[in-house]
Parts: C-alpha cells; sequence; structure tokens
C-alpha cells in the first residue's frame, strides 16, 4: 500500500532582519517574554503595517526557486479567527480567492532522496508570505485541556512562508527528504536559519488507498516528519487490513511519545471572513525580482550539479553542499588543485567527520579554514607527502582545533626533531636492533613503534620514521 | 429574511464575531440586511468591475527592516494580567 | 450668536496671546460643557496654563511655532500618547495608547495646545453623536437638537469656542455632518492625503482625518501641519497642502460648479431653499452652475454601508478581552472572555454593525454583497473623477437640518440616510469641504467635493462662499 503524502511547512524567515510589518526583531530568540513587541505586532488600534522589503524580495526568491508563477503584485489578505495568540484576531496573509495574491502558485521542487540517491519532484500549490502568531504555552497540561493560557508575542508579526505542496511524496523518508531540500534551499537564500529553535513547522496529510485524508499537525523537525508519518502510516494500515475506515480527521503529532493523538475538539467548518487588508496597497513585484534574481544564484541543486561535474560522487558532493561553509570553500579552493576529488572528499567526509566529531558545527564559516589552506592540503594529499591516516589523524584534527592555524604548525614533524628521537631508540633497544640485523624485519615494526610511542603526542609521519631507522641501520 | 434565518444569523454571529445580538434586534437586522441588498440594484452599471478598492492607482511603500518606526511597548503598560513576562488569558477553563 | 477674528489672522500678525484665549476657554468650558457633554476627557486646567504661559513666552521670544498655542479638541479616535483614548466606547474605557497618532505628533511640534479629546459616536459609528458610551453631545446652536456625529464633540466644542481648531475623522461623513449641524468648518482630505496612523480604525479604506475650525483659512491653516507623506502608513501619499498664507478667493467668473440633481431632490424644504440662495448668489456674481444627474446615488448609501460594516467587523475582531481589560470578568474560558467583554462593551449600533460585517464577508454571501459593493465604489469613483476634472461638486452637505435628540434614534436606516450627500466622496476617495450657508433658523452646510489632491480648489471657493455668506468665524457663544 502506497502512501500519498502532501506537506505545508511553515518557514520562519530567520534572515528578514525585521518582522514582516514593523521593526521589532525577525529572531526574538533569547529575549524574555512580550519584550520584542510594538503596537504593531501587538495589534494595538491605529497601529498599521508596513510591508518588510528583505522579506518580501526573500519570499519572491524563494518563490523563484521553487520555478513558481509569480504574480505582478501580492495582495495581503486578512483571515479572521479568534486566538489568544492572534492579537488582531485576524492574521495578515494571502488567499487568491478573495481578491488576494499569492507570492507563489504552481511550482515544482526537485529534491535529493539520499535513500537511493534519487532525484524526486513534488508540485508547489502555492507559497504565502504571512504572520507568524504568538507563542502559547499552555501550563496546565496541552491545548486540548489547560485551565489556562500564556501567551509570548515575541513572535506575532514574524516574516512566515507557508508552502503548500500537491499530494506528491511517495513516502515518510522522502517526505523528510523534501523538507530538508526544501530548507536548504530556503538557506542558500539567507532567508532562514533552519537549525534556529522553532524556525520551521510542518503539517502534513497522509492517506493510504481506500482512506480518506489524515492531517498531522504540530510537527517540528525534520526527523519527526518521517516518524510522524511512519507511525501514521502504520496505524492507517493497520485499520485498513483489519477491514477498518480511515476517517478524514485532524491529529496531533506528540513528539514525546511519539505518536499521533486525535485532537478532541471538533474543528469548526473554516470559515475565515476573507477580506483584502486595507492599511497595505499591493506590493508591486517587477522592481524586486532582480534583487530576488541575486538570492537564487547559488542554489543546492546548481552546486551539485557542478561539483559532481568535476568527477566527485553525488554522495560527497551532497555532504558538502549540505554545509554552505563547505560549498563555499569547495567553489573557491577548485580551481587551485589538480584532482577537486581530493579536495572534496577532505571537505565532505574528513573535515566535516572531524568537526562532528569535535562537537562543532558544519555550518559555522569560521569553523573552517581558509580556502587557501585547504587547496594547499589537498595538493600535498594529491602529491602524496602524507598517507591518509596522517591526514585524517593528524592535519585535520589540528585544523579543527584552530582552523586559522597555518597549516605548517599541524603538518607532522619531518626528519630533524625525529632523527635525535630515532637515535635515542636505537640505544634503548640493542636487542631488536641486533634482531632486526639479523634478518628479522618484523623488529624494525617494533622499533618504528617505540619512536612513535616516545613522540606522544606530535604529529608524525610513521613511514618517515621507518626511512630514518633504516638509514641509520645500514639498510638491512 | 424569516425569522429562523434571522436566528441562524445570529448563532453564526455568536460563532464568527464572538458576540450575542439579542433576538429582539432580529427586526432591524433584518431591515439592514434588506438595505444593503440595495447593492444587487447595481446590474450591468458594474458589470466586469475590478472590485479591489486597490485599483486607487496605490501601491505599497516597502520598510528597510532596520528603520525605527513605532518604540517598543511595555507590555505591563496595557493592564493586562502577566505570570513571569507572559500574558496570562484563561483557556479551557476548570474541565 | 457670535462671529470671531481670524484666528490665521491673529497668528500671522503677531497679536494672538494664548494666555487671555485658554481663560475664555476655560470660562467657556465652565459655563457650556456639562451641557454640550463635547469631552470625553479635559486635559487639566494647571497644565493648560502652564503650557499656555509657555507659548506666551515663545511668541514674545520671537520663536513661536506655527500653531504657537493655539487651542485644538482631539477627538477621542485618535491616539496621544498616555492620554486616554475611548473612541466613545466602554471597551476602551481603561486604553491609555502607548504612542502618538502622526497627526498629534505634527500638531505637537507646530506648539498646539491640546485640551482634550471630544466625545464621538462609539468608534465613529453613528451621524448624530448619540451613540457614544459617555453620553450623547448637544448641538451648542440648539441644545435640543444633535450636533451630528461621528465628531460630535469636535464640531461642538467649536461651535462654542471652547477651541480654535480641532481634529475629527471622516469614514462616511463624520466630519461634515456635525460641521454642517454647528456652522463650522470641515475637511475630509483626498484618501491618502494625512496620516491615518494612531486613528482607532473603523473602515480603514474609506476614513481620513481631518481639520476642523470657523473659518476656511483657519482650517487650511490645520491642514497644511497634518498633511502629508507618512512613511508609516503605507496608503499614505506624497502630497504637499497649499499654503494658508498665500490663498485667496477664486475669481467668480472662473467657477464652475456642478449639482447632482438627485442630492437637491432628496434634501428637504429649508435646506434646499439655503443651498439654492447661495447658488443664486454665486451665479449673480458670475459662476457657473451646471445641474447633473447621478444615477448611481440610489447605490452609494448601501455600497458604502457594506464596506464600512466588513471593514469594521475586521477591525473590532482584536476587542476580545485579552488586551483591552477593564471589566471584572467572570469568563472561565477563552471563548467566554470573548464573548463576555463584546457582548457586554459594545453598544447596540456597534453590535448590528459588526453582525451585518460578518454577514457580507461570509462564504455564500461575500459575493453577493461585499464585492458587489467594492464594484459600486469602483464605478461610483470612475464616475466622480470624470466630473471633477471638469467642475467642482456642490451639493447640501446634509438633506436635513439637525435633528431633535432622539429623533432618529430608533430606526437605523433613518440614522444612515443622513449620509446620503457625504458618503459619495468617501467612495471616490476625493476631498469633501463643508462649510455653513445659513445659521438661521438652525444651520445648513454646503459641501464642496473636488479632484484628488484639489483642496486647494475647495478652499478658494470656500473663501469666495464665506465673502458671499459672510459666515467665516460664526460660533453661537
Ligand atoms: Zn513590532
Amino acid at each position: 500500500m502506497r502512501p500519498v503524502i502532501g506537506l505545508e511547512v511553515h518557514v520562519q524567515l530567520t534572515g528578514a532582519g525585521s518582522k514582516l510589518f514593523c521593526g521589532c526583531k525577525a529572531d526574538y530568540r533569547g529575549m524574555p517574554p512580550n519584550t520584542n513587541v510594538c503596537p504593531v505586532c501587538l495589534g494595538l488600534p491605529g497601529a498599521l503595517p508596513v510591508p518588510n522589503r528583505r522579506a518580501v524580495v526573500q519570499a519572491l526568491a524563494a518563490a523563484m526557486a521553487l520555478k513558481c508563477r509569480i504574480p505582478g503584485a501580492i495582495v495581503f489578505t486578512r483571515k479572521h479567527y479568534f486566538y489568544p495568540d492572534l492579537p488582531k484576531n485576524y492574521q495578515i496573509t494571502q488567499f487568491e480567492r478573495a481578491g488576494g495574491a499569492p507570492v507563489c502558485t504552481s511550482g515544482v521542487l526537485e529534491y535529493l532522496d539520499p535513500a537511493g540517491w534519487v532525484w524526486r519532484r513534488a508540485r508547489i500549490r502555492r507559497i504565502n508570505l504571512e504572520e507568524d502568531p504568538g507563542r502559547s504555552v499552555y501550563p496546565g497540561g496541552s491545548i486540548v485541556s489547560s485551565e489556562e493560557v500564556l501567551v509570548d508575542y515575541n513572535r506575532s508579526g514574524v516574516p512566515l512562508l507557508e508552502i503548500v505542496t500537491e499530494p506528491d511524496i511517495p513516502s515518510p523518508r522522502a517526505a523528510r527528504a523534501f523538507v530538508e531540500y526544501l530548507l536548504l534551499t530556503l538557506e542558500y537564500i539567507g532567508a532562514v536559519n533552519p537549525r534556529l529553535e522553532g524556525a520551521f513547522r510542518v503539517d502534513a496529510n497522509i492517506s493510504l488507498p481506500g482512506g480518506e485524508r489524515v492531517e498531522v499537525k504540530n510537527i517540528g523537525s525534520t526527523l519527526e516528519v518521517e516518524r510522524a508519518l511512519e507511525y501514521e502510516y502504520k496505524r492507517q494500515r493497520l485499520i485498513l487490513e483489519r477491514g477498518g475506515r480511515v476517517e478524514r480527521e485532524t491529529r496531533h503529532w506528540d513528539a514525546h511519545r511519539r505518536m499521533t493523538k486525535p485532537l478532541r475538539h471538533k474543528e469548526e467548518e473554516a470559515e475565515y471572513l476573507y477580506m483584502p487588508d486595507p492599511d497595505l496597497p499591493p506590493v508591486l513585484t517587477r522592481p524586486l525580482l532582480g534583487e530576488a534574481e541575486a538570492l537564487v544564484a547559488t542554489s543546492p541543486r546548481r552546486l551539485l550539479d557542478e561539483i559532481t561535474g568535476d568527477g566527485v560522487p553525488l554522495e560527497v558532493a551532497w555532504s558538502i553542499v549540505q554545509a554552505r561553509p563547505a560549498a563555499s570553500l569547495y567553489m573557491e579552493a577548485r580551481g587551485r588543485v589538480r584532482d577537486p576529488r581530493v579536495l572534496a572528499r577532505l571537505l565532505g567526509v574528513d573535515y566535516k567527520g572531524a568537526l562532528r566529531e569535535a562537537g562543532r558545527g558544519p555550518h559555522d564559516p569560521s569553523n573552517w579554514p581558509p580556502a587557501e589552506t585547504m587547496a594547499r592540503l589537498a595538493r600535498l594529499v594529491e602529491e602524496g607527502e602524507y598517507p591518509p591516516e596522517a591526514v585524517r589523524g593528524l592535519i585535520i584534527p589540528g585544523l579543527v582545533r584552530d582552523p586559522q592555524a597555518s597549516l605548517e604548525t599541524v603538518l607532522p614533524e619531518k626528519a630533524e626533531g625525529l632523527e635525535a628521537v630515532v637515535d635515542e631508540v636505537i640505544r634503548a633497544y640493542p636487542r631488536a636492533v641486533q634482531d632486526y640485523m639479523s634478518g628479522k624485519r618484523r623488529a624494525l615494526d617494533y622499533l618504528v613503534g617505540q619512536v612513535i610511542r616516545r613522540l606522544g603526542r606530535r604529529a608524525v609521519d610513521p613511514r618517515e620514521v621507518r626511512r630514518l631507522l633504516e638509514e641509520r641501520l645500514g639498510g638491512g | 429574511m424569516a425569522v429562523e434565518d434571522c436566528s441562524k444569523l445570529l448563532s453564526k454571529i455568536r460563532v464568527l464575531a464572538r458576540l450575542e445580538v439579542p433576538p429582539e434586534d432580529c427586526e432591524r437586522i433584518t431591515e439592514i440586511r434588506g438595505f444593503l441588498e440595495g447593492v444587487r440594484r447595481a446590474g450591468p452599471l458594474v458589470e466586469g468591475l475590478d472590485p479591489l478598492y486597490h485599483v486607487w492607482e496605490a501601491e505599497s511603500r516597502l520598510r528597510d527592516p532596520r528603520e525605527k518606526g513605532y518604540g517598543h511597548v511595555n507590555i505591563e503598560d496595557l493592564g493586562v494580567e502577566t505570570r513571569e513576562g507572559y500574558v496570562r488569558l484563561p483557556w479551557r477553563g476548570r474541565l | 450668536m457670535k462671529k470671531r477674528g481670524s484666528l490665521a489672522q491673529q497668528l500671522a500678525s503677531g497679536v494672538y496671546n494664548p494666555v487671555e484665549r485658554l481663560e475664555e476657554a476655560l470660562y467657556l468650558i465652565s459655563r457650556l460643557e456639562e451641557e454640550v457633554n463635547a469631552f470625553i476627557t479635559l486635559l487639566p486646567e494647571e497644565r493648560l496654563r502652564e503650557e499656555a504661559r509657555e507659548a506666551q513666552r515663545r511668541i514674545l521670544e520671537g520663536k513661536a511655532r506655527p500653531l504657537e498655542g493655539v487651542l485644538v479638541a482631539v477627538k477621542d479616535n485618535i491616539s496621544v500618547r498616555g492620554l486616554r483614548a475611548t473612541a466613545g466606547s466602554k471597551m476602551l474605557s481603561c486604553y491609555k495608547p502607548p504612542y502618538n497618532a502622526h497627526v498629534v505628533e505634527r500638531l505637537v511640534d507646530a506648539g498646539a495646545i491640546i485640551v482634550g479629546k471630544t466625545n464621538m459616536d462609539e468608534f465613529a459609528m453613528g451621524s448624530t453623536g448619540e451613540y457614544s458610551a459617555y453620553g450623547p453631545t448637544r448641538n451648542p446652536w440648539d441644545m435640543g437638537r444633535v450636533p451630528g456625529g461621528s465628531s460630535s464633540g469636535s464640531a461642538a466644542t467649536l461651535a462654542y469656542a471652547a477651541v480654535d481648531l480641532a481634529l475629527g475623522s471622516d469614514t462616511g461623513g463624520s466630519i461634515r455632518l456635525p460641521a454642517a449641524f454647528t456652522a463650522t468648518v470641515g475637511l475630509k482630505p483626498t484618501y491618502g492625503a494625512v496620516s491615518r496612523r494612531g486613528l482607532i480604525p473603523y473602515a480603514n479604506s474609506l476614513e481620513q482625518i481631518g481639520p476642523m475650525a470657523r473659518s476656511v483659512r483657519d482650517l487650511a491653516f490645520l491642514y497644511s501641519v497634518i498633511a502629508g507623506r507618512d512613511p508609516l502608513d503605507a496608503t499614505s501619499i506624497d502630497y504637499q497642502p497649499p499654503d494658508p498664507y498665500t490663498l485667496e478667493p477664486r475669481d467668480p467668473e472662473a467657477v464652475r460648479l456642478c449639482v447632482p440633481e438627485e442630492i437637491i431632490d432628496a434634501s428637504e424644504a429649508p435646506v434646499k431653499a439655503a443651498f439654492e440662495g447661495l447658488l443664486s448668489r454665486l451665479e449673480a456674481q458670475g459662476a457657473t452652475i451646471e445641474y447633473f444627474r447621478a444615477p448611481w446615488t440610489s447605490l452609494v448609501l448601501p455600497a458604502y454601508y457594506t464596506i464600512a460594516m466588513a471593514e469594521a467587523a475586521s477591525n473590532l475582531a482584536r476587542y476580545d478581552g485579552s488586551l483591552y481589560p477593564c471589566h471584572d470578568s467572570r469568563a472561565r474560558t477563552w471563548e467566554e472572555l470573548n464573548v463576555e467583554a463584546r457582548t457586554r462593551l459594545f453598544g447596540p449600533e456597534v453590535k448590528r454593525r459588526i453582525a451585518m460585517g460578518v454577514l457580507v464577508l461570509s462564504e455564500g454571501y461575500r459575493d453577493e454583497y461585499y464585492v458587489k459593493a467594492a464594484k459600486i465604489r469602483r464605478l461610483v469613483r470612475d464616475r466622480v473623477l470624470g466630473i471633477v476634472r471638469e467642475c467642482i461638486i456642490g451639493q447640501p452637505t446634509s438633506p436635513v437640518l439637525p435633528p431633535r435628540l432622539g429623533e432618529r434614534l430608533g430606526d437605523p436606516l433613518q440614522l444612515y440616510a443622513l449620509d446620503i450627500s457625504t458618503v459619495t466622496a468617501n467612495l471616490a476617495g476625493v476631498p469633501a469641504l463643508q462649510l455653513p450657508v445659513s445659521v438661521e433658523p438652525l444651520p445648513v452646510g454646503a459641501q464642496l467635493m473636488a479632484r484628488p489632491r484639489g483642496e486647494v480648489d475647495l478652499f478658494e471657493l470656500g473663501l469666495l462662499v464665506e465673502e458671499i455668506t459672510g459666515l467665516a468665524g460664526v460660533s453661537a457663544f
């Protein structure tokens, strides 16, 4: 039984600088409750919205990246419903059927599904640019049972993209891949940092052949997209296999218990009294398209194509593209190396792996060395100067510790310092030396080991030690 | 508009506007509704016209995100009940 | 009846004395305010006296700003930081705006003294001033009659001369109708010419804040201070108001006035007589008067009210008992809180308009009502623009003389009918000036409508009309 999945992804434009219609911060994280508020985002009477230019440009860039039809004018619409975190009791959004015009209609996203390394395609129904509501906390339990609600309006008015797909997604795993790829695309635009807490939320609807469509709300991470849909898929399949009926309903994802639960109170027939917002004349898109286009110039897809075009395997290219600083480094350094595949491996596998091991984020550019360092390292590796173990075990961890360090300081020690230690070891282990001289070649391995041990944590290339020992002991 | 239509309307108002209009008002509401129906008399006069008020040659100004407009508001000044900075409101009540 | 000299002239010649003027105003307030009920909030006398002394000092030092020490009343739906703004509603009886309206910033910067916040129909929904939660305002020309609404207090206080300038707001005639009933001058500006920032909204796409005064020149003075671009109002336009110093009455030979027959036909006899009297005197001086048919007139009221109610239902959704708390609530749930606050604290007319607004926006009705009304607005705008390109439209501001208190209260449709002459300017977005034509036996006003940004045409013609009527500066006390 193959499921049919459609997604509604809400992504905050954390990179928009200010809220959508006022000067309060778009990134409110770490601020005490209700300290990022002004008359506009509290909806005080007489306070008027003025659209944030950067948010509009980013929304248009998203529409371009998703190959949408973009209207000549964006028309904002009021959508009414009473809710404690919605200070005006209407949300400013877009709605085409009430004289509004969404930022995007009929787009498409081709996304990479790492399970099998295939490209998939999902149609985008529309994208709305709208206000995020405030944040509600239900101290006495859950949304369905709490006696009271505590509201923080810091989030109220943060620019939000609502991206709605057609039901084109074939599996829970693919749904996760879609969301990851979508977020990456928006990150490349500079619109969102998806790693910020609460930067995106997903509602998913899923149906199986013979069953009704079920909507799952409140999914907060890409991993949970897969988990929630997997859970829902199994739940529905079980019902159908037992001859039961899957009713059309809305369910709530409980990330803690890892299960979906029916939203107990029946959703009222949606009636939102849509009306074009009389405070907001249309925003003409044409004058902004050039600016938006510049933001879409480096898309993940374009980079993937370029990198794999250098002969880099898709998995490695994907790993690089997922960390934007790695992708920039690759593009900057690729012209300075003979074999870009070596560079790609250093960046996408070795260095990124070392960052993970060291508990450092691959998305922070300051955790990566300059392009020149990486290019020189790649050339040394190409020339066989250092074996892979030395690169992985010594050089890269050194750079991870201090990305700005010059390459020399992290390269393994060469002969000079070594010679003294080699002589020391020859004096200290006369029996091993004798064994070696009498033809027991494995005694040399023992001596190499002793040299390395005496060097302690200092970087060294074992081949170099072996060469020095052989030289001292006269060939063997 | 018949009286039962009006009571249906009143329950709609209760849900959509969170407002109780007394049934005594039905007569007036029915009259006003009849008055507003006057827009139908426009007939062919308005055929093909764009209903958007935006056609008023308007175009929205856009704001630089760094621009400061209104000062920040101290939520306590609105006289709302707060707890640890959050605005405290009733939700589902005691079940 | 009394006639006062032009404030503008006093200011220009440097003879204006804010301290003396304030004392006179405070005397009039002490004598008349209790009966008229023009103010919801008055500033403390001591504070006003201090401001007047400070203004006087600046004038003597030659540092006077354009409205130094001028007494201004502000309608209670316009935000003044820290000063209660009720909009005539119980819902906002504790609300103190944390910011100034754009026009208030400009007033303060120009040196004006804000005397108080004036009474009004609740959320500006009303045409008589009787729908205020703070009691009705009376007409100083006849205390048994209404002063018109919704800017009832601003008009009434000008008519008893407690202030020299006032701010009102006009959604469908809310400045012009009370100005007509109180023999004062009021302007509904071109849509977008005055910032709405800080105006507690009723119907955003229709309304404008506007100036009120007792003469055209004084009004032009206030207008030059409040009009112009506000970057924080997205509907604000780039616009330079006329210079009040250089305005001259228009040459009557150059006047072409177009009069819609439907509005004349809808006016009762004394109104018609007074207005036609003005027309014949204008004609005698060489003006061209033309009558035209405006067959859309029967559509303007339903269209206007449909749009206004829809926007009202939307704007007033925010008053849900949460961020504007001012009453003992017994509500246990969020929904109960909403219903309790809205049912208890909104007045009957506001409730009716919200109810109708919800209806005209709801599925199945939107196309039949709201969208049709919006199309009619488009039609009216197109037709009116066609006419005002050629001439100025002139018509009586109100079809009737000021009604008696309570006379129109029982029947909302009777109330809405008062707006027949005024709503067209709001639907079309064009400027409209009301000024008195006669005060005997009761005030009658004329309304002039011009092209968008054509306020200068209205002022010039207005000055000519004042020369004819001799009513510039008139007040009841
Ligand atoms: Zn804000």
